[in-house]
């Protein structure tokens, strides 16, 4: 079974899709482990250890993603932590690229189908 | 012929499938007469301008007065942000509608170390009474209608800015739309800190002393407005957003009549900032449907006859949540439809939409057509020149009458239990629960959202955009002017001023603005003022428990 942590890190409170594609993804079958918005780099990364997780799922709304994410991908390479990391949300088409660099696997845009992110964390979570 | 253009042809034939309106309200094919037979046009509609107020809260409506075209700006820092509300100021925006950025809503200041990488992100950074000098400088603040989207010490600097400019306070006009007790539901709280972090007690204590000092000293300001944070955009139905903010705006008044305010004081201070989304019928319903709705609870509530009072008054924000990122210039096609319902709701004033929110805060080029939009609504469509113009519509008043009910019983079932339904937990969650099921009905096709799932156009065909990017030198002079702030201010007598506010605030019984003012012109932070009042409520002076209190 795959099991993947999803969180907002930094401080942004829009949760309304993130809560959303949690629920999606628990009732396709994966355990969900949700730590909610205005997390740290740290509070991810611990849970993920702590949790066993197979995956990472952050989500963004302001921007803020080109911040977070190097950060969050820093933390993961320093505890060893091998798993794919994806990232959802307001992301522009400019951005996607910069992202993969810093190591994402995946890049999900706004109104991209469920079918389309569980299939992908299927195919992912499942290597780990 | 392709196989793409064969499948259009079979669309030739095609049928609308989803029979509802956009919340979900079954209706039938036509409304005649038997629809609406119980509606008296005296009783439950009335000429606009008279109780119950369903036609519009002023006789002749736009007539009278146009809606205020006021944009929601705020994005790098405060002289980016001058900048941008000065350029709609030119390209035709009648109000201004600053907006803070998170950090600010924390209690905050820029420099905090949870705050890196959010400052500038999604609003204005605003820390002290320079910062407020910046945001202002060169706009006539005697002449512009204001509604400062900013945490309540950004008030006090604001006061502090037009007392310093020698303005007669007594003819300003704008908003202060305080963070209610609503702050909670809508995602602008960490969950996993709200409710010991934030009490509710303590929200209730700043507006009600926002109400209070505003209408002594600032009458033309409306002190409060319910529903900024957006309730559509979390899953509320229509009536659900307009049950849950009269229930939330009724527990302020109370509040506030609580501390010797009287009902006829207090009521023509409250506004509401309220969505309207892209179903043209259910939306304009709604604002008639809830005019009625306060008109008639207040009046039995509070058994007051005063129209200033009674009458619903809205800013509206055009939704977020129908906007799609594929095929963007859409989006300028779902905004005005959204914006000609409201419109045709009689609402007062309005933000649109830029078309690439779905991608990113608006450009210079993107909110300027958001204000276009409604320029074009206004001054082409002859949307103005009638009130009320779709009264007497069978379907429409037959919509309000089941959107009257609807809110009606919500409001019943809420009005004397709202915080606790707030603080547990329970209307959020249901929220929730309605997006989701919102999500499975475009997941299945059901609800269609073109370009999303219909009338895809392959990704590569895709429209690149330009989109805002945060101007990083502006959001490091703020950072320098902070810092600098720090180190000339006159630290002796900023200790003074926040042990002031601190004493204020203990005290439960006095108005906290006098001395916050006193605080704002003395340049004490956002995150001081804001950390003396947490400590008066027994709380950590800092959110995160990171930071001490500076002055011991």
């Amino acid at each position: 079974m795959i099991r993947i942590l999803i969180a907002k890190v930094e401080l942004d409170g829009h949760d309304r899709g993130i809560k959303v594609v949690s629920q999606w993804l628990r009732d396709s079958g994966m355990e969900v482990v949700y730590l909610g918005a205005y997390r740290t780099a740290e509070d991810v990364i611990k849970s993920a250890v702590h949790e066993d997780v197979g995956i990472i799922g952050l989500s963004f709304q302001g921007g803020q993603h080109l911040f977070c994410v190097p950060e969050v991908a820093e933390k993961m390479k320093e505890n060893n932590l091998n798993i794919p990391l994806v990232v959802g949300g307001n992301i522009p088409n400019k951005d996607i690229n910069k992202l993969k660099q810093f190591g994402v696997s995946e890049v999900f845009q706004t109104n991209t189908p469920m079918a389309t992110i569980t299939e992908r964390i299927h195919e992912l979570g499942g290597k780990g | 012929m392709t196989e793409k253009s064969l499948r259009s042809l079979e669309k030739y034939f095609e049928k609308p499938t989803r029979l509802k309106t956009w919340s979900g309200i079954p209706v039938k094919d036509v409304y005649t007469p038997d629809d609406i037979e119980a509606t008296e046009y005296q009783k439950d509609l009335g000429d606009p301008g008279q109780f119950p107020y369903t036609r519009g809260i002023m006789p002749g409506m736009y007539r009278g007065r146009l809606w205020s075209i006021r944009e929601l700006t705020g994005a790098s820092s405060p002289r980016e942000t001058n900048k941008r509300l000065k350029y709609l100021l030119l390209e035709g925006e009648t109000a201004l509608a600053p907006i803070g950025d998170v950090t600010g809503n924390l209690g905050i200041d820029s420099d905090h170390p949870r705050a890196r990488g959010a400052v500038g992100m999604q609003g204005v950074p605003m820390c002290s009474l320079r910062d407020m000098e910046i945001l202002m400088d060169g706009i006539p603040l005697d002449q512009v209608s204001v509604s400062l989207l900013l945490p309540t010490p950004a008030y006090a600097f604001y006061i502090a800015l037009v007392q310093n400019q020698g303005l007669d306070l007594s003819k300003l006009r704008g908003t202060m739309p305080c963070k209610g007790i609503n702050a909670p539901l809508a995602g602008t709280l960490p969950e996993y800190l709200d409710r010991e972090t934030y009490p509710v007690g303590m929200y209730l204590r700043l507006t009600t002393d926002t109400i209070l000092f505003l209408q002594k000293n600032l009458p033309r300001f409306y002190a409060l407005n319910i529903g900024p944070e957006g309730l559509r955009e979390s899953g509320a139905t229509p009536a659900q957003e307009i049950a849950i903010d009269f229930c939330i705006a009724l527990a302020h008044v109370r509040d506030a009549m609580r501390r010797g305010a009287t009902a006829d004081e207090i009521l023509p201070k409250v506004t509401f900032t309220h969505r309207c989304g892209i179903d043209i019928f259910e939306e304009a319903a709604k604002f008639r449907a809830a005019r009625r709705v306060w008109a008639r609870l207040l009046r039995e509530e509070f058994g007051t006859e005063d129209p200033r009072s009674l009458t619903y008054k809205v800013h509206v924000v055009t939704m977020g949540t129908p906007l799609v990122r594929q095929q963007p210039l859409n989006n300028i096609i779902r905004v005005a439809y959204e914006a000609l319902a409201a419109i045709l709701g009689g609402v007062q004033s309005m933000h649109t939409m830029s078309y690439d929110e779905p991608l990113s805060l608006p450009t210079e080029e993107s909110s300027r057509i958001a204000v276009r939009t409604q320029q074009i609504l206004c001054y082409e469509t002859g949307v103005v020149n009638v009130a009320d113009p779709l009264g007497g519509s069978y379907y429409v008043e037959w919509l309000t009458n089941r959107l009257e009910e609807e809110i009606t019983q919500l409001v019943d079932e809420l009005k004397d239990d709202i915080v606790p339904a707030i603080e547990s937990g329970r209307l959020i969650r249901q929220l929730e629960s309605q997006a989701l099921e919102f999500q499975r009905e475009v997941e299945s096709g059901e609800r269609v959202v073109v370009g999303a799932n219909r009338f895809i156009t392959a990704e590569q065909e895709e429209r690149e955009i330009k989109v805002h990017e945060v101007n990083e030198e502006a959001v490091r002079e703020h950072m320098d002017n902070l810092k600098e702030l720090r180190r000339t201010r006159d630290s002796q007598k900023v200790k003074k001023c926040l042990e002031q506010v601190r004493e204020v605030v203990e005290d439960r019984a006095e108005n906290l603005y006098p001395a916050m003012v006193e605080a704002a012109k003395t340049y004490c932070t956002l995150g001081e003022i804001s950390g003396v009042i947490r400590m008066a409520y027994g709380l950590d002076y800092d959110v995160f428990g990171m930071l001490e209190y500076p002055f011991k």
